[in-house]
């Protein structure tokens, strides 16, 4: 669905790249997550792919259209909600729709509907302007679904929702996808990747360090932990071993024999922890 | 259609915002200064005071009827003079391109020309049936005039008028119509209206819609930007076209050639829009813009200096583009060169269309993530 070669992009066209030697590939169905702290580049390269920002250097198709000519009907096909939420702020939440659908040549799906499955139901006279900054941001949300896009591009989808509409955003990402919607998710919540990703890539300073699976990016790098909570003559403890290191396996072993346990789990390495690990850098 | 959408949309958006009111607000106080604080001078007749005396009472009405064109009886002025609270009684008589005022007596006469700063007559006849004229002058009077006055009804008055005869005097344009001061200000507040507040309602719609960043969302429709831009300019065509006709139908009524008015007014207002669009493109907001849109403005209100002051025209005015709309604003409600006033139409979209297709570009290649 997307493939990148040797993509450079300077904001200044000068050396100082925000994007310098990316290249990745996309198949049709994946959830692509784009992981890195902020200033990385993620939305540079989002913005390449959208069209949005002209292509400097490198090979990108899109769609199976290249993005040097971009062809206006590309967009039937494409999908996206943004990181800072844009509506019309003097037009209500149906009329926003309404307006945006027109915009396409292909079928749209019915406004009152995509404002439902947001969980903004019964709100649609509402001006934009009026919504929180939550409900903007779903309304931005629900547009990029109008046209029932193959390619989804998410930038920042969760960012400041509380995490029960967080948790409704991720189904449905996770329901179109199921339908076979491929989903370029740029995000710096490790959680929200790790669950609907296929594959992620750690990007910092518009540098990839790597592409792989959650899954095996786990088995690489993570190590298994089991931490364990027991009354040591009266005070409780904590403690964490490793399942692998043949001295902490001791300890372990040590400890359930001779004392109280009171609980213990094992602990898988989260993305974040392995984001660190690979990359040295913390993800905010 | 997605070009319809978009006006529509945008019709939606300017009747719900602030702006378009202000537009309206400003046309009406235009409108309103033009009718109630400008004098309309429509009624550009010549008023002529006299006095007569005439041995009997039938010689003076054969006098008064002598006067060209007499338009019916002589009447008591709807609006008397009146001097020091006092009224001052006169008879009217209205001819065609005059009217005269009669008083009973000299020195009545004498004090309402004074205080109008008008030529006052008295004319007196004489038991030999010969006329006698004393002027009453301002004392401002260039001394030519004087002269005329005193050789004018002298003993050789038909060499006077034979004279007159023989002097060739041709006029330009049949046709040409003269304006009052009223209609001759409109092509100024046309202006106003029309390209300096077109030029920065565009650049504030654009400014809001940057705000809100809702370009970036259109720039990944299959609907090209362009649409877009369009979509604004045809909202304030729209909007001038309006203005403009609340300031021009009650003050030129039927006189005028409106085809002709609208082929000169959506050129005009593009060009407005179109640069508007395009400065609001070099912008973030409109504080930034706050310098450049002020020094344009400045600039684009000079011509309509040069308008009222008709000796200075400087041959640099003419670049300033709000030259040839005032100037053709003027042609049309003088039912000018209708060829004049197609060319500057012309002039107008070409020189938009490439402000227009600027504007695109720096759209596109502005857009941000
Ligand atoms: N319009 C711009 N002009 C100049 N530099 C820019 C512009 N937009 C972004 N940059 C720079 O490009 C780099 C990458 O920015 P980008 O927005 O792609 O980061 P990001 O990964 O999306 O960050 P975030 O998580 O904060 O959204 C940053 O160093 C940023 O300062
Ligand atoms: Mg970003």
């Amino acid at each position: 669905m997307i493939t990148v070669q040797n993509l450079y992009h300077s904001y200044n066209k000068d050396d100082n790249y925000a994007v310098k030697d990316v290249s990745f590939e996309i198949p049709k169905g994946e959830v692509f997550g784009f992981l890195g702290p902020s200033g990385a580049g993620k939305s540079t390269t989002q913005g390449i792919l959208t069209g949005l920002l002209q292509l400097q250097k490198g090979n990108v198709t899109v769609a199976g259209y290249d993005v040097k000519e971009i062809k206006r009907k590309m967009f039937n096909q494409i999908g996206m909600s943004f990181e800072q939420s844009n509506v019309y702020s003097k037009m209500t939440a149906k009329e926003n729709l309404k307006f945006y659908a027109k915009l396409f040549d292909v079928p749209t799906r019915d406004p009152d509907e995509l404002l439902e499955i947001v969980g903004l139901e019964g709100k649609g006279k509402i001006r934009a302007g009026e919504f929180s900054k939550g409900m903007k941001h779903r309304l931005t949300f629900a547009r990029s679904m109008l046209n029932n896009p193959e390619l989804w591009f998410l930038d920042e989808p969760t960012t400041g929702l509380d995490p029960a509409i967080a948790s409704v955003i991720k189904g449905i990402v996770k329901e179109q996808n199921e339908k076979g919607v491929t989903v370029f998710l740029t995000t710096h919540n490790m959680y929200i990747a790790d669950e609907l990703c296929d594959r992620v890539a750690f990007i910092i300073d518009g540098d990839i360090h790597l592409i792989d699976s959650p899954k095996n990016l786990k088995l690489e790098y993570g190590e298994s932990k089991v931490e364990v909570e027991y009354g040591d003559n009266g005070k409780l403890k904590t403690e964490t071993f490793s399942t692998l290191d043949e001295k902490d396996k001791k300890k372990l072993a040590d400890i359930i024999a001779k004392q109280n346990i009171q609980t213990m789990h094992t602990k898988e390495a989260t993305l974040e922890e392995i984001f660190i690990k690979v990359t040295g850098r913390e993800l905010i | 259609m997605k070009l319809w959408s978009s006006f529509v949309k945008e019709l939606t958006i300017a009747s719900r915002g602030f702006y378009f009111y202000v537009e309206i607000a400003m046309a009406a106080i235009l409108l309103f200064v033009l009718l109630f604080v400008i004098p309309n001078n429509f009624d550009n007749k010549e008023t002529q005071y006299l006095y007569l005396e005439f041995p009997n009472a039938q010689s003076q009405q054969m006098y008064i009827e002598s006067f060209n064109d007499l338009d019916g009886k002589g009447k008591t002025p709807e609006d008397p003079f009146k001097i020091d609270k006092e009224e001052i009684n006169s008879t009217l008589y209205v001819t065609e391109d005059k009217e005269i005022y009669v008083f009973d007596t000299e020195e009545d006469m004498a004090k309402v020309a004074e205080k109008k700063h008008k030529l006052g007559v008295s004319i007196k006849m004489n038991e030999a049936n010969e006329l006698n004229y004393t002027y009453y002058t301002q004392g401002n009077e260039t001394e030519k005039f004087s002269n005329i006055l005193k050789i004018i009804h002298g003993p050789d008055d038909a060499l006077l008028y034979k004279e007159l005869e023989g002097q060739p005097v041709k006029t330009i344009s049949t046709d040409y119509v003269v304006l009052s001061d009223r209609e001759n200000v409109l092509p100024v507040f046309l202006t106003f209206n029309g390209s300096l507040m077109g030029l920065f309602i565009m650049a504030a719609y654009v400014f809001l819609d940057k705000k809100e960043g809702v370009i970036k969302a259109y720039a990944i429709t299959p609907s090209p930007v362009w649409k877009y831009l369009l979509s604004k300019v045809l909202i304030l065509t729209v909007t001038a076209l309006t203005t403009s006709l609340i300031l021009i139908l009650p003050i030129m009524g039927t006189r005028i050639n409106y085809l002709l008015l609208i082929v000169f007014l959506i050129p005009t207002g593009f060009f407005a829009s179109a640069l508007g669009l395009l400065i609001a493109s070099y912008f973030d907001d409109m504080v930034k813009s706050f310098g450049v849109m002020y020094l344009l403005m400045i600039a684009m209100m000079m011509p309509t200096l040069s308008y009222f002051i008709a000796s200075w025209d400087p041959m640099w005015l003419k670049f300033i583009p709000s030259y040839y709309i005032v100037y053709g604003f003027k042609e049309i409600f003088t039912k000018g060169d209708t060829g004049f006033i197609l060319l500057i139409a012309l002039g107008y979209l070409v020189v938009s269309s490439i402000l227009f297709a600027w504007a695109n570009a720096r759209y596109k290649k502005t857009l941000s993530v």
